[in-house]
């Protein structure tokens, strides 16, 4: 029962826009999976801030 | 099937109220057999919030154990007082941050990208000791996974509900239900604690649950709701206040630390709950079984390794 919830969970990545979110989800899962949920969660919002200013410089650019 | 107002109480809701078992069941015989808690107590409040949240938000709404501070309280062999005093610090924190809206702001302020980060995260975490725990025993496991595969969508045989029945077979022919005798009425007791323990527990673990909390607890488990119950939102600050209640009262009658849980929402959804009924037959089963508990049912997990094996039973089948 374990994994198929986990599986269900999984599935909603379908949301995400590829471009630009991979990054920070990407971010939040290896920090979170890897250490713990609060980690995975401070990492994924500095990787969203980073990657919000680095398009803000390249849009100006 | 019955159905009264919004509130439908058939077999695939009692499937779904047994989703989130996996969550409950290891943590809760942990606490009851190294930190010795009064089982009483611990069900019956588990079993009045279940029912008090499924009137409030007339959704599967799952109550599930705080990890952090379970699995500090387990590991580090707190006392009861103890234990119960870090779910009082914890209910004043959550209602602070409800009242305040601090947890409204931390919501607004996380990117979908963390949100669904934290969902596949929490996923991952599920499924991969799933699959540990069912090495040795494949064929069982394999068992199951076609089982719930096979009565998911079943009005008359539910997966959990097979699944669970199988757990009970499983117990029977290796003597775990052996010898727990005829039934006995028990009451949960008034429990009291100490500042100091409020404030000791709250630096040794309570810390280290908020950010988990407001991850998993809160703002996963609103996104999960609004995508599962798209017409019927629940705001991220009413969840925290929920909680917040349900610490500062349950405490004082033998309740452990309570959240809410986006995998345990995953888990009820899946195997069947669509309405607050779930939360209410989880609430009954779980008043049921602490208050007409077989006497030494539970102090003999204490006692013996053995006994411990019948709920294991129940955590294999559900991590499969």
């Amino acid at each position: 029962m374990l994994f198929l919830v986990g599986l269900e969970l999984v599935k909603f990545v379908r949301d995400i826009k590829w471009s630009l979110d991979i990054i920070p989800l990407s971010v939040t899962v290896i920090s979170a999976v890897f250490t713990n949920m609060a980690v995975g969660f401070a990492a994924g919002i500095i990787a969203d801030r980073l990657v919000a200013f680095y398009s803000r410089g390249r849009q100006r650019a | 099937m019955v159905k009264i107002k919004s509130f439908e109480f058939s077999l695939r809701e009692l499937a779904g109220s047994m989703g989130d078992f996996g969550t409950l069941f290891p943590l809760a015989v942990g606490y009851i057999a190294v930190c010795g808690l009064d089982p009483c107590g611990l069900l019956v409040m588990m079993g009045i919030a279940n029912i008090v949240t499924g009137i409030v938000y007339r959704l599967p709404m799952p109550i599930e154990p705080m990890k952090v501070l379970a699995v500090v309280a387990i590991a580090a062999h707190w006392t009861p007082s103890m234990v119960y005093a870090s779910g009082f610090a914890m209910g004043v924190v959550w209602l602070l941050f409800g009242l305040t809206n601090v947890i409204g702001f931390i919501a607004k302020n996380t990117p979908l990208s963390v949100v669904r980060g934290i969902q596949i995260a929490l996923g991952v975490l599920l499924a991969v000791p799933a699959v540990t725990m069912i090495q040795g025993s494949w064929a069982l496991g394999i068992i199951s996974i076609l089982l719930i595969i096979l009565f998911r969508d079943s009005r008359w045989a539910p997966a959990a509900v097979v699944l669970m029945l199988m757990g009970l077979v499983i117990m029977y022919f290796r003597g775990d239900l052996a010898g727990l005798g005829g039934l006995g009425l028990t009451l949960p007791m008034p429990m009291l604690f100490s500042a100091k323990d409020i404030f000791t527990t709250f630096v040794d673990g309570g810390l280290a649950q908020i950010p988990l909390t407001a991850t998993n607890a809160v703002i996963a488990t609103a996104a999960l709701i609004s995508q599962y119950f798209p017409d019927k939102p629940v705001t991220e600050r009413k969840l925290a206040i929920n909680m917040g209640v349900m610490n500062l009262a349950f405490p004082f009658f033998g309740g452990m630390p309570l959240c809410h849980g986006c995998g345990g929402l995953a888990g009820q959804y899946y195997f069947g709950a669509r309405t607050g009924g779930a939360n209410i037959i989880e609430g009954v089963i779980e008043i049921c079984l602490g208050l007409l508990r077989p006497p030494g049912s539970y102090s003999s997990f204490r006692a013996s390794p053995r006994r411990s094996s019948a709920p294991c039973c129940f955590w294999w089948a559900w991590s499969s």
